[in-house]
């Protein structure tokens, strides 16, 4: 009886450790697996899909409304530069997110005001004086994703890459 | 000899443990609803989706539910896995969703099988939103969902028995929604005549 009341607790503790080990890590498991599918796909760290259908499965949820484009970010390698020039669109927005999820800042076309360059910068990393049409954010982490999401009301190709042409990451040489 | 034993069942069963201390993980971070904070008839949302003050809970199951969620102040995400009365929203069913346009400046109803992915269909339609739905002389939509081809705005379902979900974007909301999403007058989501026998409805 000893023995088994000895077993179950082992048995037990490790459940529950397992059980937190999952919540706690799949977060940046998973970006960290979306990150490498990216930067598999191509030397820029940018993607541009198409528009999502049955076939687009990197990310869950994808909204067929939306031209999406997607760049990874490692700021230990310097800032990134977010450039964006979008068409006219019913709704268009950049958020950076950082590799655990968390979406920190969000620039929308109805927000953006003159700002056209987001500049993400490393958290050990002061905020520097910047032109108004510049946005330094400090990132909470130095790996992530940004997302730029642009509204076509009826699936338009030519708008599609219109729209995707419109937005470049690059390194930053200086925030 | 003995002593070896033990260490040895030991460690198997904190591995054993372990493993199944993962899956259940898993298995509860995939339950639709379970730390939805909102609901509104058969629509259900997480508030914290995105945000960085989410918790470890909601940040695992909106990374494994809805990653690159944005959050609430720039769009809420309803979702609904169940109609009106409780039951999984099925392709062996008709249903009508019916509703008002929600207080937002942009809003869309997506369909999305149950592995979170769009659903593949002759019409290669995927959701409706407000700019492309036709409403009643009162201002009502109705989206009518069905694998079969329907009159009027039909968004397609998976082959019965597949289940799926609605998810209701609304990007920025008004404040006053994005205050009291509690507020929104929710699509409803009824079944429109009798469900094919693959359901397994009595």
């Amino acid at each position: 009886m000893k023995a088994f009341i000895r077993g179950a607790a082992i048995f037990s503790i490790g459940a529950a450790l397992g059980f937190l080990a999952v919540i706690l890590l799949l977060p940046s498991f998973v970006m960290g697996g979306l990150m490498g599918r990216l930067q598999a796909t191509g030397s820029a760290a940018q993607f541009a899909p198409p528009l999502p259908d049955e076939k687009s499965r990197s990310v869950v949820l994808p909204s067929p409304d939306l031209a999406y484009v997607l760049c990874v970010y490692d700021l230990a390698k310097g800032p990134l530069m977010v450039t964006f020039h979008p068409p006219d669109l019913p709704y268009w927005s950049i958020a950076a997110y950082a590799a655990n999820t968390d979406n920190f800042v969000v620039i929308n076309d109805r927000n953006a005001g003159e700002i056209r360059d987001l500049v993400l910068i490393s958290p050990d990393q002061p905020v520097p004086p910047t032109p108004p049409d510049t946005r330094v954010v400090q990132a909470p982490t130095k790996r992530g994703v940004v997302l730029f999401r642009g509204l076509l009301q009826n699936r338009d190709e030519n708008l599609l890459k219109q729209v995707q042409a419109s937005i470049s990451c690059h390194k930053a040489d200086k925030p | 000899m003995r002593l070896a034993v033990t260490i040895l069942v030991a460690l198997l069963l904190s591995v054993a443990g372990v493993a199944a201390g993962g899956l259940a993980a898993i298995y509860w971070l995939q339950r639709p609803n379970a730390d939805a904070d909102v609901k509104v008839g058969a629509w259900h949302a997480n508030l914290d989706a995105g945000s960085e003050g989410a918790g470890m809970f909601t940040r695992a199951r909106i990374a494994l539910n809805g990653l690159l969620a944005l959050n609430r102040n720039e769009t809420i995400y309803f979702a609904a896995t169940q109609d009106d009365a409780g039951n999984p929203l099925s392709g062996a069913c008709h249903y009508e969703v019916t509703g008002m346009s929600p207080a937002a400046r942009w809003w869309s109803i997506t369909l999305y099988g149950e592995d979170l992915f769009l659903v593949g269909n002759s019409a290669n339609r995927f959701s409706f939103n407000q700019a492309n739905l036709a409403r009643d002389g009162s201002g009502v939509f109705h989206i009518v969902v069905a694998n079969a081809r329907q009159e009027g705005d039909w968004l397609p379902a998976p082959a019965a028995p597949g289940k799926f979900i609605l998810v209701l974007r609304l990007y920025n909301p008004d404040p006053a929604l994005a205050q009291k999403p509690a507020s929104l007058a929710a699509p409803s989501i009824r079944v429109r005549g009798e469900c094919a026998p693959e359901r397994g409805k009595s």
